[in-house]
Order: C-alpha cells, then sequence, then structure tokens
C-alpha cells in the first residue's frame, strides 16, 4: 500500500469506513500503522513528543491477528480495533515516556496507564505515540512546551491552539487517526477549532481522572479529538463510564452516544440559546458571521433560537483563573526530584533541602511558573478568602446561571473564539491577553458542562472556524446528535478542506 | 463600584509566595512576575464587586455520589527482580530508599 | 506546682487505624502479622498513588470512616453526616505529594467528651474534633544524606484533639490512658506507643491563676510514652513559669522531650510559621454518612471502659481504683469478666470473690505477665485457673503463698489448679481439730516466750504462727492459726 495517510484518512474519512476496508481487505491492519508512523516521522509539525513505533506495531500485529481469526471487525466488542491514536502527553501509556512537554519530567517512564488509555486499547486502538501540548496543559497555544512549539497543520505561521495543539494538529495533518486531548479551560476545543477538527470536553466526571496529570482537579477532562462527531461519539463509548480509582468519577456507566447519531432529531423541540452577552466586540466578524451561518441553518431545520442571559460572563475569566491556578499551584507541588524526573544535581551535590527542590523546580517553564506564583498567592493565609474562596463562590453563582439558562434551551451556542489561529509569538509576550481568549470555552468547565467543539466555516484566509455547543450535564448523546447534524450539512456543503 | 479589598504585590511578597512553593527566581523574574502578577490581580479584582453572601464556594461543578472502597489489599508491583516497582522510576535510590540530601 | 501559676493543657493524639489498607490506596497498612514494621522492605508497600504519581488518584477506604466513626460515638460526638478532606500544602521528602490530605473546616466528629479520674476526683475533658487524615513516610538520616521510606505514608490515622481543658500532667495522664483504652477497646488502633501507632502531642501554656489570657504555647511532639509525657509537661510548666519569671517571653515554638535528662528541648530547626493554603482537595467528593449506617455502627460498639467500670463498681461492689486497673486493657477486662463468669455462680459472696480475683489479677498476674514481656493473650494461665484458685483461697484450702505458687506452676508449665495443689501438697490444714494439739506443743516448748506474750508482748503472736507453719511444714492456715494461739494463750 503507498497510499498517504493524506490520502487514506480522505478515502475512509472515518472508523466506520476504515473497518469497511479491513474487512474487504482494501486497508491491511498493519500497512495502515506503518503508514501514520511514517507520516509521524516525517512531519515538521512537531506534534509528537515522543512515538512508541515497537509498540504500536507490535499492536497492530495483534490487531491483524484478531482480524484474521474474526474475518470482519468485531465492531462490538472491538470498535476502535486497529485505529491508529494519538495521546496527549498529559495522559500515562505505561512504559512509554511521559513527559507533559516539561524539562522536569523529560525522562518519567509512568508504572501504569491511564484508565483512558487501557479502555482505547482494550477496544483495540493502536498507540502511535504522545502528542505535545503546553507544558503540563497552561496555554492556549501550544507555544509553551519545553519540546518546542507545534506548528498550525495548514498554516505554518499560525499557532495550533492549546494545549492540546499537538493533538488538534496531528488529526488534521492526519499524523494519527484520532487523538485524546485534555480540557481544562478549553484545551481540547480551541485548538480543535483552530484546525478545523471536531473536539469534546465531556461532562466533568464523564471520563476517568486516573492516568491523567492534574492541572486542576475540577476543571480537568479527557476529550476525544477527531475528524468526524461520530468518531468522537464512538471513542466517547469507549473513553466513559466509571472508574473505582477516580473518586470525582460519575457512576453512571459508558454512554451509547454512536448509536444516538442514528435517531432523528426533533427538530422543532430544540431550541438552542444564544447568549447575548457573547457577540459582543472583540469577537472576530467572520467568526461571528460563520456562527450565524450555523444558527440559520439549526431554525431552517425547526429548531428555535431563544435569546439567552449570562450576565455573569465578565467575571467568567477572573474566576477561571484563580480556581485553576490555585489547584494547579498545589497539584505540581509533587515535583520534586524525589521519587521521579530529573535531578539536575545528584543527592550528594546539593547543599540543603531547599537547593535541591529550587534546582528540581527551577526546570518548570514561566509560563507554569506564572501560575504556581499566582495559585500559591491565592490560596495563601490572608487572601485566600478575597481570591481563592470567592471565585469559587463566584462559580456557584455562574454554574446556577447556566442552569437556569437550561431550563429554556436544550444547547447553547457560540463561538469557540474569539479569532482563528493567531500568528506564532503574536500573544506570548502578554499572558492577560492570552487568559482572554477563553472566555467562551470556560463556562463549561467551571460549570462541569459537556461542550463539543465542531467546525462551521473558515476566514478569507482559509483558518477555520469552529461552533461550540453546550448541554446541561450528561447529555452528550444529544450533544453529539445535533453536532453530527450540522456536519453531514457541512459535507454537504463541502466545508470540509482535506 | 465600591472595591472593599485592593492588593499591590511587591518583589518582597513575590519572593515570598516563590519560596512558599519552593521556586527560585532570578531578580528580572521577581521584576517580571511582580508586573504580571499586579496585572492579573488588577483583572480578578473586579469579582469583589459581586454579592456573594451566603453563597456556599463550589469545588465541584456536578453532583458526584460518594464512592467508598473496600478494605482488600492489592499487593503492590515489584520488577523481575523482586524489587518494589515504584523505586524504578527514581532518580537516586540507596538500600531501597529514595535519596535525597541531608534533612537534619 | 508554683501557686500563683496555672497551667493549660491540650493535648492531639494521633491514632493509626488498623485498617488493611491505606487510606486512599490499597496497599498494605501493616507489617504482615510476625513481621514487625521495622523490617519491611523499604518501599515494599507503595504504589503510585501512595507515592504522590502524577496522574494517581485518592480513592476513600470505607474502614476508615467506619473506624473513625466508631471512636466518635465512643467519645459522644456529633458525626458529621458530609464532610470535607482538604489539601495541607508544604514541602517535605517524606510527603509525596507535597500536601497531606487531612480534614480541615469539616471534620468527621467533633464536640465529645471523656470522663477522668485523678487524685482530685472525676473530671470532663471536652474533645473538640476527630478527623481522618493519611500519615507521612519515614525519613531515615544518615550522614550526608537521607533516605525515604513511603511504606507509611498513607496509612490512615485519626487525630483526636482534646479543648485545653486539662490542668495538671496527672489530668493529662489520665486523659491519654483513657483515650488509649477507648481505641484499644474498639479496636480501631493498636495502641502501640513504641511504634508509633499512638502518638501524642502536647500543648502547653501558663498564665496568672484566675487570669483570663491564655499565655503563648509551646508544642511538644514525638513522646512516646504516657509517663514521659507527664514528665515532659512537668518540665515544661515549670520551664515556662521560670521564663515569664526572669522577665523573658515563651516562644511559640515546637519542643521535644528528651527522656535521658528529662527535658523539653526546642527544635529550632524547624522553619518558620509554615501558610499550608488548606482548601477543599478537588480529587475527593465530600463523604456522606447515611443515618443508617450509624445506627449500625452505633449497634455494634462494644462496652466501653467507662461502662464496664460502672458495672463492676456497681455489681460487685469494686472499688473505682480496682475498676480502673482491670478496664486498662480489653484483655484485662475480657480475663477478669471470664473469672467472674465462673465464679458469680455463687450469689453470696459474690462481692468477696470478686475482690479476691481483682486482687490477685491485677496484682500476681500482671506481674507475671509483665515480667515476661509477654502479652496475656499468651498466658498459659487461663481465666479458669484464676477462678479455680480464687475459690480455694476464699475457701482457705489454700494460703496465699500457696496460691502464688500454683500461679508461678501453671504460668510456667500450665495444668489444673487442683492437680498442682495436691502435686505440690500445698492443700492447707484449716482444720482447727488437726492444728491443736501442733498447737499445744509449741506452747509447751516455748514457755519463755509464752509468759511474755502474755504480759503484752503481742509480737510474739507472730513467732508462735511461724513455730507452727514449720511443723506443719508450711501447710499450716496461718492466719487459723494466730486464731487458735490467741484463743489459747489469751482465752476470749
Amino acid at each position: 500500500m503507498s497510499l498517504t495517510t493524506d490520502a487514506i484518512v480522505k478515502q475512509f474519512p472515518s472508523v466506520k469506513h476504515i473497518h469497511d476496508a479491513f474487512d474487504s481487505k482494501k486497508l491491511s491492519v498493519f500497512e495502515l500503522t506503518q503508514s501514520f508512523l511514517k507520516s509521524a516521522s516525517e512531519s515538521r509539525h512537531n506534534a509528537y513528543i515522543t512515538l512508541c513505533p515497537e509498540l504500536a506495531l507490535e499492536q497492530a500485529r495483534a490487531a491483524q491477528v484478531i482480524l484474521e481469526k474474526e474475518k470482519k471487525v468485531p465492531r462490538e466488542k472491538l470498535p476502535l480495533l486497529g485505529i491508529p491514536l494519538g495521546i496527549k502527553d498529559l495522559i500515562h501509556r505505561q512504559g512509554v515516556r511521559t513527559t507533559c512537554a516539561s524539562k522536569v519530567l523529560e525522562n518519567y517512564i509512568p508504572p501504569f496507564s491511564a484508565t483512558a488509555v487501557s479502555r482505547l486499547e482494550s477496544a483495540g486502538a493502536i498507540v502511535l505515540g504522545k502528542l505535545n501540548l503546553d507544558e503540563f496543559g497552561m496555554g492556549g497555544s501550544n507555544e509553551n512546551s519545553a519540546f518546542g512549539p507545534v506548528i498550525h497543520p495548514t498554516h505554518p505561521d499560525r499557532v495550533p491552539g492549546g494545549s492540546s495543539g499537538g493533538s488538534a494538529c496531528a488529526v488534521r495533518a492526519s499524523l494519527c487517526f484520532g487523538a485524546l486531548g485534555t480540557d481544562t479551560g478549553g484545551s481540547v476545543r480551541l485548538p480543535a477549532s483552530y484546525c478545523g477538527i471536531v473536539g469534546l470536553k465531556p461532562t466533568y466526571g464523564r471520563v476517568s481522572r486516573y492516568g491523567l496529570t492534574a492541572f486542576a482537579s475540577s476543571l480537568d477532562q479527557i476529550g476525544p479529538m477527531s475528524r468526524t462527531v461520530e468518531d468522537a461519539a464512538l471513542m466517547l463509548d469507549v473513553l466513559s463510564g466509571h472508574d473505582p480509582l477516580d473518586s470525582t468519577s460519575d457512576l453512571r456507566g459508558a454512554t451509547q452516544a454512536r448509536i444516538a447519531l442514528s435517531r432523528e432529531i426533533n427538530w422543532s423541540a430544540t431550541r438552542i440559546g444564544v447568549p447575548k452577552e457573547y457577540f459582543v466586540e472583540g469577537l472576530s466578524a467572520e467568526v461571528q458571521s460563520s456562527i450565524e451561518k450555523s444558527l440559520q441553518w439549526f431554525e431552517s431545520r425547526g429548531a428555535k433560537l431563544v435569546p439567552v442571559s449570562l450576565p455573569l460572563t465578565p467575571y467568567v475569566i477572573s474566576v477561571y483563573y484563580l480556581i485553576a491556578v490555585s489547584e494547579a499551584s498545589s497539584n505540581l507541588a509533587r515535583f520534586d526530584g524525589v521519587r521521579y524526573g530529573v535531578r539536575p544535581l545528584a543527592a550528594d551535590h546539593v547543599k540543603d533541602l531547599r537547593e535541591f527542590y529550587t534546582q528540581v523546580r527551577g526546570r518548570f517553564g514561566a509560563e507554569v511558573k506564572r501560575r504556581i506564583i499566582l495559585g500559591t498567592f491565592a490560596l495563601s493565609s490572608g487572601y485566600a478568602d478575597d481570591y481563592y474562596r470567592l471565585a469559587c463562590q463566584v462559580r456557584r453563582k455562574m454554574t446556577e446561571d447556566l442552569q437556569q439558562a437550561f431550563r429554556s434551551v436544550d444547547f447553547i451556542a457560540s463561538p469557540v473564539a474569539p479569532t482563528t489561529a493567531y500568528r506564532l509569538g503574536e500573544k506570548s509576550q502578554d499572558p492577560l491577553q492570552m487568559y482572554l481568549n477563553d472566555i467562551y470555552t470556560i463556562p463549561a468547565n467551571l460549570a462541569g458542562l459537556p461542550a463539543l467543539s465542531i467546525p462551521c466555516g473558515q476566514d478569507r484566509d482559509g483558518l477555520p472556524i469552529g461552533l461550540q455547543l453546550m448541554a446541561p450535564h450528561f447529555q452528550e448523546e444529544p450533544l453529539l446528535a445535533v453536532g453530527h447534524a450540522l456536519e453531514q450539512w457541512q459535507k454537504g456543503e463541502s466545508f470540509h478542506a482535506s | 463600584m465600591y472595591l472593599n479589598y485592593m492588593v499591590n504585590v511587591n518583589e518582597k511578597l513575590t519572593q515570598q509566595v516563590a519560596h512558599l512553593a519552593r521556586l527560585e527566581l532570578s531578580q528580572q523574574e521577581v521584576e517580571l512576575f511582580t508586573n504580571q502578577l499586579n496585572q492579573v490581580l488588577q483583572y480578578v479584582q473586579k469579582l469583589q464587586e459581586l454579592d456573594v453572601k451566603n453563597v456556599e464556594p463550589m469545588v465541584h461543578p456536578v453532583s458526584l455520589d460518594s464512592y467508598l472502597r473496600e478494605d482488600i489489599i492489592q499487593k503492590p508491583l515489584e520488577d523481575s527482580e523482586g524489587h518494589p516497582l515504584i523505586l524504578s522510576s527514581a532518580p537516586e535510590t540507596l538500600f531501597e530508599g529514595f535519596k535525597v540530601p541531608p534533612i537534619l | 506546682m508554683h501557686p500563683e501559676f496555672e497551667a493549660v493543657i491540650g493535648l492531639e493524639v494521633h491514632c493509626q487505624l488498623s485498617t488493611q489498607t491505606k487510606i486512599f490506596c490499597a496497599c498494605p497498612a501493616r507489617a504482615p502479622s510476625g513481621v514487625s514494621v521495622a523490617d519491611l522492605v523499604s518501599n515494599a508497600h507503595t504504589c503510585p498513588v501512595c507515592a504522590g504519581h502524577p496522574g494517581a488518584l485518592p480513592v476513600l477506604n470505607r474502614k476508615v470512616v467506619e473506624f473513625a466513626i466508631l471512636a466518635g460515638l465512643a467519645t459522644h460526638c456529633q458525626i458529621r453526616r458530609k464532610s470535607v478532606f482538604a489539601r495541607k500544602n508544604y514541602f517535605y521528602p517524606d510527603l509525596p505529594k507535597g500536601y497531606q490530605i487531612s480534614q480541615f473546616d469539616l471534620p468527621i466528629c467533633e464536640g465529645g467528651f471523656l470522663e477522668i479520674q485523678t487524685s482530685s476526683g472525676r473530671k470532663r475533658i471536652t474533645l473538640q474534633r476527630i478527623h481522618m487524615e493519611e500519615d507521612a513516610g519515614k525519613n531515615i538520616h544518615m550522614p550526608g544524606y537521607s533516605l525515604v521510606n513511603l511504606n507509611r505514608a498513607g496509612v490512615p490515622l485519626i487525630e483526636i484533639v482534646s479543648a485545653p481543658d486539662m490542668k495538671t500532667p496527672e489530668e493529662a495522664g489520665a486523659y491519654l490512658r483513657a483515650l488509649h483504652a477507648i481505641v484499644t477497646y474498639l479496636e480501631i488502633c493498636d495502641g502501640n506507643m513504641q511504634e508509633g501507632n499512638f502518638r501524642c502531642d502536647a500543648n502547653v501554656s501558663v498564665m496568672p491563676k484566675g487570669s483570663k489570657t491564655l499565655g503563648t504555647r509551646a508544642e511538644i511532639k514525638n513522646v512516646n510514652s504516657f509517663r514521659f509525657v507527664e514528665k515532659a509537661i512537668e518540665y515544661e510548666i515549670a520551664r515556662q513559669i521560670e521564663v515569664i519569671q526572669s522577665g523573658q517571653k515563651v516562644l511559640q515554638e515546637t519542643r521535644t522531650f528528651d527522656a535521658q535528662k528529662g527535658v523539653t528541648l526546642s527544635m529550632r530547626s524547624k522553619e518558620e510559621a509554615q501558610d499550608y493554603r488548606y482548601f477543599p482537595d478537588p480529587d475527593l467528593i465530600p463523604v456522606q454518612i447515611q443515618e443508617s449506617w450509624i445506627d449500625e455502627l452505633r449497634g455494634i460498639l462494644p462496652e466501653l471502659p467507662e461502662q464496664k467500670k460502672s458495672r463492676y463498681v456497681q455489681s460487685w461492689g469494686l472499688t473505682q481504683y480496682d475498676a480502673d486497673i482491670l478496664t486498662s486493657s480489653k484483655s484485662l477486662a475480657q480475663f477478669f469478666e471470664k473469672v467472674m463468669e465462673r465464679l458469680g455462680k455463687s450469689k453470696e459472696s459474690v462481692n468477696t470473690l470478686a475482690k479476691l480475683a481483682s486482687n490477685w489479677i491485677s496484682g500476681e498476674l500482671i506481674r507475671l505477665v509483665n515480667e515476661s514481656g509477654q502479652d496475656l493473650a499468651m498466658s498459659r494461665v487461663l481465666p479458669e485457673h484464676l477462678a479455680d484458685l480464687v475459690e480455694l483461697v476464699h475457701q482457705k484450702t489454700i494460703s496465699h503463698t500457696g496460691a502464688k505458687r500454683v500461679l508461678a506452676v501453671i504460668w510456667e508449665a500450665g495444668g489444673t489448679v487442683s492437680e498442682v495443689v495436691e502435686r505440690e501438697g500445698l492443700r492447707q490444714v484449716s482444720d482447727a481439730s488437726a492444728l491443736d494439739p501442733i498447737i499445744d506443743k509449741i506452747i509447751e516448748m516455748h514457755p519463755q516466750q509464752v509468759q511474755e506474750f502474755k504480759s503484752g508482748k503481742e509480737k510474739l503472736l507472730g513467732f508462735f504462727v511461724g513455730q507452727a507453719m514449720k511443723e506443719t511444714s508450711g501447710k499450716g492456715n496461718p492466719s487459723l492459726l494466730g486464731d487458735l494461739f490467741k484463743k489459747k494463750l489469751l482465752g476470749d
């Protein structure tokens, strides 16, 4: 087989098509993995930090054996058989280096796998390698990686978005068939939007966080990133469900999202909320018009567009940043060089404990240090009530506002970001500027709501634009169904550039 | 708009906070972070406009049921030579302990 | 204690819970039976969770909550239906995550009390709170470096905090002993202070007598016996008074106790006041406790020391003092109760029997146990033996000395009481008619002493009894002999 992966994904755009091709022997399991490994190793995007070809090929061989035995892909039992995926390098795969894009963990090999990864592998998926990201998930452009920035998949002078920049780029550039990202304030949805792919942040508690290096424990979720909504749904079905190893994992069983996509949508009973506070100055005209076009399409199908009000919108970023950095400052305290990670100086060469800690932790990047300092401050005695605690109180009010809005609508629609992908270096000097970019994505993390980013257009430079849809807690199935419908329409209109 | 609490971080405070987090900053970093910290704090100051009297702080956004584990031992993993597997990630060990500079 | 000052003492006790697994992971919480904790390979009981690896998450052990509730019920606390875990953030090599998971604002139990008995009477000491937390690992200090062993990291603890209600070292000691008895009775903690599974920190301050303002307090840590705690507090009170009287200020600091020298020492190596930045741990959900669970646990609460003591005093007329000793450990109390099961069958004289049993247990039996360094559980002397022994002593079938002998023999080599009595020929002669001729003989043999006795030298009674004992090869009943001699010589 000499098809490039670009050609492969064009011809077989989703898992269903790949499995059909396996069944009809148009594609070979082993060669598919080989092709992706080749693309990944040859690409200049810097999307991967670590490739694990031996493991991937071993898994591919095993998948091939199964296929030969079963004659056809056993889609119920192994819904991801032979599908090569990339894993954001914040999430563990046992025996494969997890760096978190940090110098502090350059050499860390986890002795266990994340539940999310184990479930993917149990479903037959192949792990190609670990994808680049902003260090410890902190950033919105993938420029904060100790392993170099990731380049936008189609526009090399642009950022792919972050922090799951490597994941989004790899999916879009055909360096993997699908990927896992993580989303704390928009880190799956923003890069998905900038790169023109699908990204889902599930409800908080839907997907186990065991094996995910924690950034902000009450905000983090692992989410699938893929070319199609159907594949995101398929991955969610495999990833979700209670995990006894994660106390914040909801007790529900796995979703049945893929099946939900084929159900008829009752459009006339569908109400889509449009927050009036979102469509303000700062939002690019092209993004706005693209969003409006999608909304008009929903209306044309019979859905009602309902104006909603989220009056706490101006405070969203303040609340998020205080909570996220506070939790992060505590979560990152374990990186002290004692039990794992890089220790620049041996214990014998260090004067005392204080020097020991600071030389280990001095290897954090600037953004990480900044957030640790801000978070430590926000939790400090004398300040905690006015910063961390206050933010948690406002969080409750915001969540209540959103729940109130969902009494009159089924979904809330918005842009994913105020603009399309910006230039490398454009925002990296001003952290506050970067933080303001997250205004549309943050509410879903604060309120724990599921949120989907799907491509809905391009700007005049060909840069992708994403539409965000949020749903109430644990309503991923209807959310994905509506997203799927929009995507099908988009495809009909040839919005998906390949 | 009345702000009931206005804070201005100075370099000394930045140093103190950095020490709490075991980060050693260069003078340049102290200056830079102090500025940036002040910018961010200025921005988040506006939270104080809101009336949150009697609002319970929120830790988890979703109502989750507590799951308790049964008191059953799971044998810790060992490597092929019978050493505790957890030591295999360690930068420096001695006599099966994690080696660190003298504590006392 | 200086008459112009009074002391204010509060105690914090950390109990390691005797669950199978650690509080937040399934690693073993203790050494397998027969193996001492010190002999375990370092880090043999660790996993990514208790070693603080990235991505690892805590999951709460149900048994820990159960044990904490039991401790709360036994000390009359309110059990919080929803309690929250918080992170206590600081850096130390034996603290893998860089924070300890503990409880801050909403601990599982609050507002209980303990009753103590001291030489000044009974007193109620308030318990402010009981909360769950994880233990840290251990640092081993070597020349030029240290080694961290995380076997203990994550072992479940409950921290029991008293109000500063105690005023003397004696009260502190009584409180500790009472608390120790409770947790060992509940079987939620081994109570082994040497191995560190019952640790006590004392907060001590002094103030002018009658003052309303508390003085600065010092914390004394790591004292591993009741006696040492009492001594440490005693020394600290005196030290603080001296400091104040010399015009200086007492420092708020942490101190240790040097048992050799009997003094407390400042741990000046500790850092300045820590800012722990407590906040609710977002990796854990608040612990929700159903009413039905509390009722269930209330139903399985064993009879506690206080209740036993009352019962012993009421049912058998024992003194508080006796009851205190018998209930100082659960195994001792159970031993006594088994003895009373046998003895209690005879309704009359049950109080006398109880008193005898109490004396023999708290005297001779405890002495044998302590000298051997073993546990009461290893004793060959069983409750049946002691019950039989007490019967025989009560009936004056054997003498006090004889009984001691029986106990010693059975302790060493087992057997039954009647067997040993026969074998050793310990049966006392308590038959007055049998002793009569001997008495006559002795009187005949010692006319001078008889004369002296009759004219007032009462002490000679012992001489006569001694002679008769020799004559009977020790088998005579000494008190009966004494009575008979008196009767014969003095008439009555």
